[in-house]
């Protein structure tokens, strides 16, 4: 522990980064390519270039190209000396980055498909307010400085793991985005109907990312997704078929969780958990699919034993809610044991939040003029991580004590450290 | 003739009554809204004039905009004055909104209040205010306005069109008070 952990990044690593460059510069020439003629002298307009000058100029662009890259990378040096991971790099731009490694929030390895051909990985330092990537050290380094970074010992549990035959098939009855995909491809192929040409198939091409990400990129991303308890008490996820991928939960910083089931679900009782956290624009996934129960386990683990006992029984909308919204069955929620949860569906989907009350930012009540007319308020609490619980449709009364006591018990129930700093994560050093 | 919008349950506060926005504000909310009013306008102009040129010339099949000049019915212009008749309508009710917008510094937190047809009652507490910004476009300048940006972890909420006086007392107040309280996220 007394020397510093220190060294240079992988070689592979200007390559990489110099690929980008040279098909940029490649494009461009052959964009440009009616105006030179190679080795033939072609028309007037054309500039004359022998075939030796071309090869020249060639060889001396790429190698000029890569050889900045390997002068960046031969500058390279990272070193943990501590507490403090410095990362220094560059030739022309100078990059030095030193990070307090007081405030880590998670370290997590990426091994990218191709990386993992070669034996390269990115190590990846969460810290509160900042990210910190190491591109392409090997593998052993990689986990060298995690190990010194975490100071963990490997006692990990792991809680559950997807099956791919569950995920293939979760994925198909996954009706909603199925049906959106295809409506997706029907706008594509709906010049061709039309005109007959089959050119205008092109179109297909601009909506092949979007139904892609949809379909196909799902499977790829979420095969082998497995749910580990670290020896230090956070939550990792581990997923992916080509690019392996992790991403770390820490409770303290759980702002809320979300069970979506969609319709054709709901006979396998199969949901979807995502877990909101501060600092992250919209909720994260924990689990793409698995048992309700699973899911309820998994509620245990993240907020406590009181939070699993709610989800169930919820306080359903009043009479009025009907004429607001045709959905007002599935609508509900409760608020005691210090945690807030409620319950959404639209037709295709059942969503259940839950949220620990002591993690509510403000509480907002809302109308507007149909439910004014009917005396109808929501009342919404808004948390961390892009997320807010409501509870739609109430009556203005019951609103009024929803909103007060949601308010006082996020005062009560909030973790009061005095002196402490927004943002400050106990990592138990 | 204006008629209040008298806040009732669950919009009130027991115990306080929250503080108004100055006068002022009214006048450049309705010249905001005229400002947006205009650009409607422009733009249900411009789509109009799209629409009907592509009718006549695909029906017609003639170039020559003399006769589309003359095909053109005068009466097509009216439609260009909905959007004032509209701006006429909300005239009052810019008035109606401002008398329901309120805020009130509670002991240990902030209460805001907004709308009009879409009314929001918002309770904030200081312990979770991250950011206090103070901003100010150029008509609000005009009248000596700011809005008041309050961010906490879930989000920004902000208050328009306060006294410059005021907002700066708020800020002070509010970041104040936010690190003495502050609790983790």
């Amino acid at each position: 522990m007394t020397e510093p952990l220190q060294g240079r990044l992988h070689p592979v690593t200007p390559l990489r980064r110099s690929w980008a460059v040279l098909v940029g510069i490649g494009i461009l020439t052959y964009n440009q390519r009616d105006l030179f003629s190679v080795g033939t002298s072609g028309t007037k307009e054309q500039i004359d270039v022998p075939v030796w000058a071309a090869c020249a100029i060639v060889t001396v662009l790429v190698g000029g190209v890569v050889s900045l890259f390997v002068a960046a990378w031969w500058h390279s040096h990272y070193s943990l000396d501590g507490d403090t991971l410095g990362y220094r790099s560059g030739l022309l731009f100078k990059v030095r980055r030193h990070c307090d490694l007081d405030h880590v929030q998670s370290v997590d390895i990426v091994r990218p498909f191709l990386g993992r051909l070669i034996g390269v990985c990115t190590l990846r330092v969460v810290m509160s307010g900042t990210t910190m990537t190491l591109s392409y050290l090997t593998l052993n380094q990689a986990r060298t400085l995690k190990a010194r970074i975490l100071a963990e010992d490997t006692s990990d549990e792991k809680l559950y793991q997807v099956k791919t035959k569950d995920l293939v098939l979760a994925l198909l009855l996954d009706i909603g985005t199925n049906v959106w995909s295809l409506v997706l491809v029907a706008f594509g192929i709906l010049p061709y109907v039309l005109s007959g040409e089959l050119l205008t198939l092109s179109t297909l091409i601009a909506f092949v990312p979007k139904v892609w990400r949809l379909t196909g990129k799902r499977l790829f991303v979420y095969t082998g997704w497995s749910v580990t308890r670290t020896a230090e008490g956070s939550y990792r996820t581990d997923y992916g078929m080509f690019d392996t991928q992790q991403y770390t939960y820490r409770d303290s910083r759980i702002a809320s969780i979300e069970t979506h089931q969609p319709l054709l679900w709901r006979r396998l009782d199969w949901v979807e958990v995502k877990v909101a956290v501060a600092g992250a624009a919209a909720p994260g996934l924990l689990v793409p699919v698995c048992p309700r129960s699973v899911a309820e386990k998994m509620v245990l683990h993240l907020l406590g034993a009181e939070a699993v006992s709610h989800l169930h029984e919820p306080v359903p909308a009043p009479a009025e809610a009907r004429k607001a919204t045709p959905f007002y069955k599935a609508l509900g929620y409760r608020l005691d044991n210090g945690f807030f949860t409620s319950w959404r569906g639209f037709f295709l989907r059942n969503v259940t939040t839950v949220a620990p009350v002591g993690r509510i930012q403000s509480v907002s009540i809302d109308q507007g003029p149909w439910q004014r007319k009917l005396g109808l308020a929501s009342v919404y609490a808004h948390m961390a991580g892009g997320n807010s619980v409501p509870a739609a449709h109430r009556t203005n009364v019951e609103s009024a004590d929803l909103a007060t006591c949601l308010y006082e018990h996020s005062m009560d129930y909030a973790e009061a450290k005095p002196g402490h700093q927004a943002g400050l994560v106990n990592t138990g050093r | 003739m204006v008629h209040d919008i008298q806040p009732e349950p669950p919009f009130t506060l027991s115990g306080a009554e929250l503080t108004r926005h100055p006068e002022r504000t009214v006048r450049v909310s309705r010249i905001a809204t005229a400002l947006g009013v205009l650009g409607v306008t422009a733009l249900l102009g411009a789509l109009g004039f799209m629409v009907t040129s592509t009718v006549y010339l695909t029906v017609t099949k003639s170039r020559d905009w003399h006769d589309m000049l003359d095909w053109w019915d005068a009466g097509m212009a009216l439609i260009a004055v909905l959007p004032a008749a509209f701006y006429a309508w909300r005239w009052n009710r810019i008035k109606a909104a401002w008398t329901f917008r309120g805020y009130h510094l509670g002991a240990e937190e902030l209460y805001l209040r907004t709308g009009l047809l879409h009314r929001s009652f918002t309770v904030l507490a200081y312990a979770r205010i991250q950011e206090v910004n103070v901003s100010s476009g150029p008509i609000q300048r005009r009248y000596r306005l700011v809005t008041v940006t309050i961010s906490s972890a879930a989000g920004s909420d902000a208050v328009e069109n306060v006294d410059p006086q005021t907002a700066r007392d708020l800020r002070d107040r509010l970041t104040e008070l936010a690190r003495e309280r502050r609790l983790p996220v």
